[in-house]
């Protein structure tokens, strides 16, 4: 079965806000397909100030990634039609916000159907929510779904892979980079990622 | 680097109805954005990493817009996406296209348009209720409305028709003298507007604003409570008089001469709200004389302060009933007297003197905004600007429900973790 991820902003961000989190997805994520879009790499050369020097060092660490161009999978009335279904009836704070996140759900949607599993480390809470929705063709189960970097090292946690204390070093690190509320370590440990509140969603 | 692409076979979209592009229509947006903000096409083209004659393409409607061009042009233009493509998203006439325009909308109106314009994002995922008014509701502003077909002329003749049109609309909706209860339920119930009340800052004052199909009051809790029910009784005067008005915005001022249609309409709420007839009974009962009142006894201002909760009344409103009917000297003396009572013998619901900062969006559109969440039509989003809260943990579980784990999601990610260790 082929698995292919497509990592967003916000997680690009914050892999840098904690390196060790870093470290820890991209040695994980080793060996898969893993897609960085250039509407990704566009948001993250035009950063917001506080976070322009984890955008500037994320942009010079994504040799881990292969980069695909958004035009050659969507048009630019797919990209705004998942913004608005991301933004989920919320007026839009800014003209351009959740449009890189759109832009993953567009190339989703019209993915190549070789890939069965279709995985967003996104750290847009709204955009994980319809990652199901772009990746469902009619009738059949979806093909997509999202999980967060928290969420990430909850399910590493949850197989064994990752100790839950230094999962829970690396939130910590997150929260203290003003990235993520503050967790313990039994939202780490519990038999569902309920703990971690929207950073665990969607179940 | 970028893969062969083999789509997958393009899947009927459920939710949304996406209106068609028209190239040529988007040129002529982006041609007259760029007008407005004095940009040079050579500026916008070099800010786009385009040549000159591709933007002129563009303009033209010969060359389409590519997702990264676009993002890219919406930024630079501070304008949605959406709106390069497809222009103002709802027809001028309607109300929230009406409410949208200028600048600086102050916060009643942008309340106003955040809650109208959601409607049509709900239409799309689920069946939103039309607005709909009870036989006695329309009997009700036929009567007032051929009663009073023309403006007063005088401050009298203001306040009697206030307070005569008031009777009327009691009368029909068979109200009594009792107290409103739920006075937003009512309006939504009997006159087919959609109430909004949300802590808007500073805002004060309400937003009356109505279209052909249309009607919405918005009113801020972030007064005392009796003032916002004051606030919607005042809106719906506006409303019932048949005010010709399609936005009234109390928050930017009424403009000049509106003062007498003010003064109705004030004289309105407040004998909707608590009537004459009332008002004689309860402080009777509470041997809350007209003597005893002129000189603020003990015992008539603790029947004030308990009739304004009673009635849902600010102090301040019926302080000014009574100076009306002649009970006391001086609304603001007797304002000031009640509120040098004990809290204890003041503190009720109206009468604390307490904002509300209540949240209330319209019945219909919660209805669907839940029904959509649950079927998963939509998120939490809906709920979200309805209830003006951010929390969506809390929102799932209050109005949804929380989510079973899912077995498709759980599955995939089995096989992606699986693959990667």
């Amino acid at each position: 079965m082929s698995t292919i991820w497509f990592v967003d902003t916000c997680s690009l961000i914050n892999m840098e806000a904690s390196p060790n989190l870093g470290g820890t997805i991209r040695a994980g994520l080793q060996g898969q397909t893993v897609i960085v879009l250039d509407v990704v790499v566009n948001e993250l050369n035009n950063p917001a100030p506080e976070v322009a020097h984890w955008a500037q060092a994320a942009v010079s660490n994504l040799a881990w990634t292969q980069t695909w161009n958004l035009n050659q999978y969507a048009d630019a009335t797919d990209v705004e039609y998942w913004q608005l279904q991301v933004a989920d009836g919320r007026p839009l704070a800014y003209p351009l916000q959740h449009w890189a996140e759109a832009g993953i759900l567009a190339v989703v949607e019209a993915l190549d159907p070789k890939y069965k599993a279709v995985l967003l480390l996104s750290d847009d809470n709204m955009a994980r929510d319809k990652a199901a929705e772009a990746g469902c063709e009619e009738g059949k189960s979806p093909y997509a779904t999202a999980v967060s970097s928290v969420r990430y090292l909850y399910e590493r946690v949850q197989r064994g892979t990752l100790l839950a204390a230094d999962a829970l070093l690396m939130a910590e690190d997150l929260h203290k980079a003003k990235r993520c509320p503050e967790f313990d370590l039994a939202d780490f440990t519990a038999a569902t990622p309920a703990g971690l509140g929207n950073w665990g969603r969607p179940w | 680097m970028t893969e062969t692409v083999t789509r997958r076979t393009p899947r009927r979209r459920s939710v949304g109805n996406q209106p068609q592009v028209s190239w040529s229509e988007v040129g002529r947006r982006i041609k007259a954005l760029r007008a407005e903000r004095n940009l040079a096409a050579k500026v916008v083209a070099g800010a786009l990493g385009l040549d000159s004659p591709k933007m002129t393409k563009i303009e033209s409607g010969e060359r389409k817009l590519g997702p990264i061009e676009l993002g890219n042009l919406a930024a630079l233009l501070n304008v949605a996406p959406g709106y390069i493509l497809y222009g103002p998203q709802e027809p001028n006439l309607t109300l929230a296209a009406r409410l949208a325009e200028g600048e600086n909308l102050g916060s009643l109106r942008s309340r106003a348009v955040d809650v109208l314009r959601l409607e049509e994002f709900l239409g799309a995922a689920t069946e939103v209720r039309a607005p709909r008014s009870t036989p006695e509701g329309e009997a009700a502003l036929r009567d007032v409305r051929e009663t009073f077909p023309a403006k007063p002329r005088t401050r009298d003749e203001a306040a009697r028709q206030g307070r005569k049109a008031a009777a009327i609309v009691r009368e029909h909706l068979g109200l009594g003298d009792n107290p409103v209860g739920d006075l937003p339920e009512l309006l939504e119930m009997n006159f087919a507007v959609d109430v909004v009340i949300a802590p808007l800052g500073d805002a004060s004052g309400g937003l009356c604003a109505q279209s052909d199909d249309r009607a919405v009051f918005v009113a801020s809790s972030a007064a005392e409570r009796g003032r916002v029910r004051f606030t919607l009784a005042h809106e719906l005067g506006h409303y019932v008089f048949g005010d010709p008005r399609s936005i009234i915005d109390e928050q930017s001022g009424h403009g000049e001469g509106h003062e007498l249609e003010d003064r109705r309409v004030d004289a309105f709420a407040g004998a909707f709200l608590l009537p004459e007839a009332a008002i004689v009974r309860y402080m009777t009962w509470r041997g809350a004389t007209r003597e005893n009142t002129l000189v603020n006894s003990a015992t008539s201002l603790r029947a004030v302060a308990d009739l304004a909760d009673k009635y849902g009344l600010s102090i301040h409103a019926v302080a000014v009933g009574l100076a009306i009917r002649g009970m006391t000297p001086s609304a603001n003396d007797l304002l000031d007297a009640v509120r040098a009572l004990p809290p204890a013998q003041r503190a009720g619901t109206y009468s604390s003197g307490m904002r509300s900062d209540e949240v209330r969006s319209p019945e219909r559109l919660l209805d669907a905004a839940v029904a959509a969440a649950a079927a998963r039509r939509t998120g939490t989003g809906p709920l979200s600007v309805l209830m003006n809260r951010d929390d969506r943990d809390a929102l799932y579980d209050e109005y949804v429900g929380t989510a079973a784990v899912d077995a498709a999601s759980a599955a995939l990610l089995d096989v992606a973790f699986e693959s990667g260790q």
